[in-house]
């Protein structure tokens, strides 16, 4: 994927693509990271997302993409990386993560104390992106220790060890989903060394063009169909008659990847969809909104083809 | 649930699946013979809704109802319907051709019978041959009725109806409506005061506010929603029934008792004392006794299981409402749990070293000599919901037995073990019937047996509830009490060389504070969900203090609930 076009095409402010360049010239990937620049497979489709986050990124300051499940969190973080020329570092946050995992801790060496550095150290020196999955599956207390990392500061400090600064390029990406399970509030502190992006559910019109792009031969008329029925359940999981379970654009992708490769839809579905349901009932409405849509049987020649 | 209820909800499902509108509530449903709920004719159902103004079809149906051969009528149409919307969808809905060919294979295979004519069924089985594209054998009659019901594309739901009519004059020798009847069929299918709103019940019966009175029963209801306020159970005063007539009574309403005797008697000795001498208790799993009662404890009986009915009717009634709020309050809870769960230190080979450990590694080789924070299960917790089951919750039994509903089946989810018992008193003995013990686990349908009888003395229940709390082998307990706050009993506090006391008002309140802060300082803190009136929620704050809430709608359920159960699982650490 052309990052670049992709983004002209979807009508990105040109003056701010210019200074993306700009800020990828400036500041190229250092050779040791150079392989964690992602090349994204999908672009995260919404115009004004794209700008307000890259104008931000260029401002120097950090991001909080926040928003319900399937809107594109991680696939906008991993684009403006790729946009941005950066190597990325993907951290997922969850209840047990504590400063040790998110700076280093000391390991022995050839007998020797050493500090192994954690991705947010590496990310920092590196002048990387970090993207902080899921931040608020952390404790606070595990993510006070970013605090001087993410304001002006812009250090981090290792108790017995050096100060160590961030590089220029260095930004932090956290994605989080509000009220998901085993979440909790962030607290005031660490809001604000963030400029939050509120992501807007997905547009069936920008989930066609998402299908389109990822699978470029999928027939028109489907293309249709499988973001209806993605549609279908956001609705369902809105009426509350199932959960987020299913709900889930990742799943849909993979199932699409698997009808590809020749699997009939109906296998497919039930692998990347209907399954995530695990309570019985859940599962068969789930079922019947996917079978609603979408034959059981089609096989790739009835999907696929120009 | 049942199964029945279960392929309802799914054939609901499927309706709104083909409407897209989940503000659809369609009096039609497709089932297959076995009772399965018909994935492609309700996907149909929902794409009459989606494409034509259903409300115009009402009145039709309607009169259909009212007719000899209704249900062939009802049914027919819908075939012309489902002709109509496959034609008109299947564009935006391709998958509609498979769907469609193989509900028709299915409806083929039953085959026609051939001993009948001019049947519904073999109506049905040419209609679909038609869509396999293999016409059957038809007669001139079969053939007419199915080209009529063929709906020419692009008619709207007037000309629908037109057609519907025509045909069912023409082929059935069914009169055309009147303008008189067209005007009764429409105004038949609306509810003209009340929108979509339900009508307000009368006020209902309460069984054992009749106890002691001749007769009972419905006739009486109207006159009698007072009636316990006038203290009529069993006229007792401050005198006693004999206590065999009183138990006999209570094990024939409430069930029998799950204590054996002996215990029975020891919890009544250490339990009531003091402001609860001379009172009994009767704790039951509503296990009623066998044999013959007499006709006023079947009316009572009959009285308990409609409202019972009813509890079940009403979750029912707004059951997409009511799985939302499970799924949130669920939500809060893991996440609170799992923030809550205790962090150990181990050894790891890296992390925070620790100098005390540091020689093992040249002397041992050993490297583990680093400490790794590591996440524990949080000790294991048991939460008790108490119901106030009393007369005066009367106008809400619905609604308290679907809120504790809410709450258990949310525990259930974060597989929390949960008891959920209900009290009330009658002639100064308090019951207290488990309706879903901790290990029932799959039981919590069982909550909606909850009925409100009788008096409160909410001091001896909250006592009752430690002593039976105490029983847990669980490290953490949580109380949770749905609960008016307004203790009220006809049996008086005893006191001394004095006239006792009635069990009311600021007495009542008082010992219900004095018991609620006796289990405050023995750790089993009672969290109160406030369900009475704004007078009353002063003596609520008096009893409970800041444990505590209010639900001001069902939409807060969820966040309030879940605050106030986070608040308290969050003091366990």
């Amino acid at each position: 994927m052309d990052i670049w076009k992709e983004l002209k095409q979807e009508g990105v402010d040109s003056g701010l693509l210019e200074e993306v360049r700009a800020f990828r010239d400036a500041h190229p990937a250092p050779p040791e990271a150079a392989g964690r620049v992602p090349r994204p497979r999908f672009l995260y489709y919404g115009k004004e997302v794209w700008e307000g986050a890259a104008a931000a990124l260029l401002c120097g300051e950090h991001l909080l993409l926040a928003g319900p499940k399937a809107t594109g969190k991680n696939v906008l973080a991993e684009n403006l990386a790729a946009a941005f020329g950066r190597p990325a570092w993907d951290v997922s946050m969850y209840v047990n993560v504590d400063a040790a995992a998110l700076i280093g801790a000391d390991t022995l060496q050839d007998g020797q104390v050493a500090f192994r550095e954690g991705p947010v150290c590496q990310c920092a020196r590196l002048g990387g992106f970090g993207v902080l999955d899921e931040v608020n599956m952390a404790k606070n207390e595990a993510l006070a220790v970013l605090h001087a990392t993410l304001d002006f500061r812009r250090v981090i400090d290792v108790p017995g060890y050096q100060r160590i600064p961030l590089d220029p390029a260095a930004r932090f990406i956290g994605t989080m989903n509000y009220g998901y399970a085993g979440t909790r509030e962030l607290n005031e502190a660490l809001v604000s060394r963030f400029v939050v992006l509120d992501m807007p559910v997905i547009s069936q019109e920008n989930l066609q063009k998402l299908l389109r792009q990822g699978f470029p031969e999928l027939k028109t008329t489907w293309v249709e169909q499988f973001s209806a029925l993605f549609q279908d359940l956001r609705q369902k999981c809105d009426s509350g008659e199932i959960s987020t379970k299913a709900l889930d654009l990742r799943g849909l992708l993979s199932a699409l990847h698997l009808m590809e490769k020749g699997i009939s839809s109906g296998q497919a579905l039930e692998l990347g969809i209907i399954n995530k349901a695990f309570d019985p009932f859940e599962r068969q409405l789930v079922a019947d909104a996917v079978w609603s849509r979408i034959p059981r049987d089609a096989d790739r020649g009835r999907l696929f083809g120009v | 649930m049942d199964r029945q209820d279960i392929e309802t909800r799914r054939a609901d499902n499927q309706v709104w699946n083909g409407a897209e509108d989940y503000g659809v509530r369609s009096d039609f449903h497709a089932f297959d013979p076995e009772g399965g709920a018909d994935l492609y004719f309700n996907t149909v159902i929902g794409l009459v809704h989606h494409y034509y103004d259903f409300r115009r079809f009402k009145p039709l149906f309607n009169t259909f109802q009212s007719q000899l051969g209704g249900e062939l009528y009802t049914d027919l149409f819908w075939l012309g319907l489902e002709g109509a919307v496959y034609r008109r969808a299947r564009e935006d809905r391709p998958v509609l051709d498979a769907l469609r060919r193989e509900y028709a294979a299915r409806t083929v295979a039953r085959g026609r019978n051939q001993a009948v004519r001019e049947s519904l069924d073999n109506l049905r089985c040419a209609w679909f041959q038609r869509a396999l594209g293999q016409p059957g054998p038809e007669d001139d009659w079969e053939r007419g009725v199915l080209d009529a019901l063929t709906f020419p594309p692009g008619l709207n739901e007037e000309q629908l109806k037109d057609r519907m009519e025509a045909l069912l004059h023409r082929y059935f020798r069914r009169s055309r409506r009147s303008v008189t009847d067209r005007q009764w069929a429409a105004w038949a299918g609306r509810d003209m005061l009340y929108g979509d709103k339900k009508r307000g019940g009368l006020v209902r019966g309460n069984a054992l506010r009749r106890l002691g009175q001749s007769g009972g029963g419905p006739a009486e209801e109207g006159g009698r929603k007072f009636f316990w306020q006038k203290k009529h159970l069993f006229h007792l005063g401050q005198g006693r029934t004999r206590e065999q007539v009183l138990r006999d009574y209570v094990e024939n309403c409430f069930g029998v008792s799950m204590l054996p005797l002996g215990e029975l008697a020891a919890a009544e000795q250490a339990l009531c004392t003091g402001s609860h001498k001379n009172c009994l208790l009767h704790f039951t799993r509503g296990v009623l006794p066998q044999g013959e009662v007499d006709g006023e404890t079947a009316w009572e009986r009959a009285a308990f299981q409609a409202q019972r009915e009813k509890n079940r009717a009403y979750f029912r009634e707004n059951l997409v409402r009511n799985r939302l709020i499970i799924a949130q309050l669920s939500q809060r809870l893991q996440n609170t749990i799992l923030l809550q769960s205790d962090v150990t230190d181990s050894r790891a080979r890296a992390g925070r070293l620790q100098p005390r450990l540091a020689w093992r590694a040249p002397a041992l080789r050993d490297q583990r000599v680093f400490l790794q924070r590591q996440q524990s299960e949080l000790g294991e917790l048991s939460v008790d919901i108490l119901l106030d089951a009393s007369a005066s919750q009367n106008q809400q039994q619905e609604k308290l037995s679907t809120q504790a509903y809410l709450i258990a089946e949310s525990l259930t989810r974060c597989q929390i073990p949960v008891r959920v018992t209900s009290f009330c008193s009658v002639s100064g003995c308090t019951v207290l019937r488990i309706l879903r013990d901790y290990n029932e686990s799959g039981n919590n349908d069982a909550i909606f047996d909850y009925v409100s009888a009788g008096w409160n003395r909410d001091g001896l229940a909250l006592r009752a509830m430690g002593w039976l709390m105490d029983r847990s082998p669980c490290d953490h307990r949580l109380f949770i009490l749905l609960s008016d706050a307004n203790p009220n009993d006809d049996q008086k506090i005893p006191a001394a060389g004095h006239f006792p006391k009635d069990y009311s008002g600021k007495a009542g309140v008082q010992d219900t504070a004095d018991e609620a802060a006796l289990l405050r300082r023995r750790g089993m803190a009672p969290v109160c969900v406030f369900t009475g009136r704004d007078a009353d929620l002063a003596a609520a704050h008096k009893i409970y203090g800041r444990d505590l809430t209010r639900i001001p709608s069902i939409g807060w359920f969820a966040d309030t609930v879940g605050k106030l159960i986070q608040g308290r699982i969050q003091n366990m650490g």
